[in-house]
């Protein structure tokens, strides 16, 4: 077996700016939330870090990887969730080939995809902030990965039934930002409106911090998800930062109109409305259609955001407004 | 997932693409659109169950007294700022 040492290099660097992204949401939304309640919404995402490679490592890369639908010698649970012949990563080795891409090790599509697997339930906190217990939440994280996460990362990515069917997600517009965000919007219905509310974000730099890092690591999420390196990868390279960029700048253009001043929080919420909602499509656009989508994003974002509020519905650090429109949108 | 549907384009990824709506191939459009509506259902409905269940269970909402304290001081016993 020839190992291609450049995609190999490639994807690890991927998954660590992936990895990254956990860390960066816990500064985005820590920022947001008030002085007294910064610590439980970032130990939220943090302790996805640890919860989920513990349960990925036991059945959840199985669950989303083995088996296929309609693959009459390793075949899948109705196409819904993969079977169980990689649990524990048992029947793999650091010298299996990665069956889509041969030139690399199955292993760094086990860590890669574990990143987004982290990240991904990670989102939903922003929803219910300042009022839900940890222990709980240690059961949602678990039984959201298990019966929502896993089943849809199968479906479209792992050889479920809705990729044999031809849907194309690039890199998590359904399988991150869509379930998540209608996940989000659950949470609200079901746990209520926060009873002390915050005066305002307690440390717009950290959002800012916060931001920076999403953005940063986003290159790994939506270039890597090519898996491998070739001139798809560059196209979704770019076209994540064009779409961050006319986003980031529409969202201002329209505070500043309508809010009379151009707000710094609006740039940076912007800016991920625009990384969310390239993401499904960051490989399968061209890069004229990549700044439609950045600018077409904010301006659907933001009037998400303003019907929530007319709504009254408490979704506190606007989860479903921008990941759940924003990813299922563009 | 939508504008994915609408404007893919197999030209830029000859491999791994297709066409969109624009580019001549609605059923693209329609599994994307369709595809979606599903996954935004099956997350709502599922996990609105599941905080049913998970409530039974343990608690899944703070008291009011807890909340004015702050959650970091309840939960954690740490606090961000001294």
């Amino acid at each position: 077996m020839q190992w291609d040492t450049g995609n190999i290099g490639f994807m690890l660097v991927s998954t660590s700016l992936v990895m990254l992204m956990t860390p960066g949401l816990a500064f985005f939304y820590g920022g947001l939330v008030g002085r007294k309640n910064v610590l439980s919404i970032m130990i939220q995402s943090f302790v996805s870090m640890g919860v989920t490679t513990v349960l990925w490592a036991i059945c959840g890369y199985s669950m989303c990887f083995s088996g296929s639908y309609g693959d009459a010698a390793n075949p899948d649970i109705l196409g819904i969730i993969g079977n169980f012949n990689h649990a524990f990563l048992m029947n793999m080795g650091p010298t299996t080939p990665f069956p889509a891409s041969p030139t690399m090790p199955l292993i760094v599509f086990v860590a890669y995809q574990m990143m987004f697997a982290q990240i991904t339930p990670a989102l939903i906190t922003g929803a219910f902030a300042n009022r839900v217990n940890f222990k709980a939440y240690l059961v949602f994280l678990v039984a959201w990965l298990l019966f929502v996460y896993f089943p849809f990362a199968h479906m479209v990515w792992g050889g479920g039934i809705l990729q044999k069917s031809g849907v194309l997600d690039f890199a998590g517009g359904i399988v991150v930002h869509c379930i998540a965000g209608m996940a989000a919007l659950a949470c609200v219905f079901f746990v209520g409106r926060r009873r002390v509310q915050d005066k305002g974000p307690h440390s717009i730099p950290l959002v800012a911090l916060g931001t920076g890092l999403l953005w940063f690591g986003w290159y790994g999420f939506n270039a890597g998800s090519e898996l491998k390196v070739d001139p798809v990868t560059a196209l979704a390279f770019l076209n994540t930062d064009v779409a961050a960029s006319f986003a980031a700048i529409t969202w201002l253009i329209i505070a500043w109109i309508i809010e009379k001043k151009p707000k710094f929080v609006g740039l940076l919420t912007g800016s991920i409305a625009g990384l969310a909602a390239v993401t499904p499509a960051a490989g399968y656009v061209s890069t004229a259609t990549a700044i439609l989508i950045g600018i077409i994003a904010s301006i659907v974002c933001y009037y998400a955001i303003w019907l929530k509020n007319k709504l009254d519905w408490d979704d506190a650090l606007d989860v479903w407004g921008v990941h759940g429109v924003g990813g299922s949108w563009a | 997932m939508i504008c994915l549907g609408l404007f893919a384009y197999k030209a830029v990824n000859p491999d791994g693409g297709t066409d969109g709506l624009l580019h001549g191939n609605p059923m693209f459009f329609f599994k994307e659109v369709g595809s979606v509506m599903v996954a935004a259902l099956y997350a709502f409905v599922f996990t609105y169950i599941m905080l049913v269940i998970i409530d039974k269970i343990t608690p899944v909402r703070l008291t009011t007294s807890e909340e004015e304290t702050g959650l970091d001081e309840v939960l954690h016993g740490e606090q961000a700022y001294i």
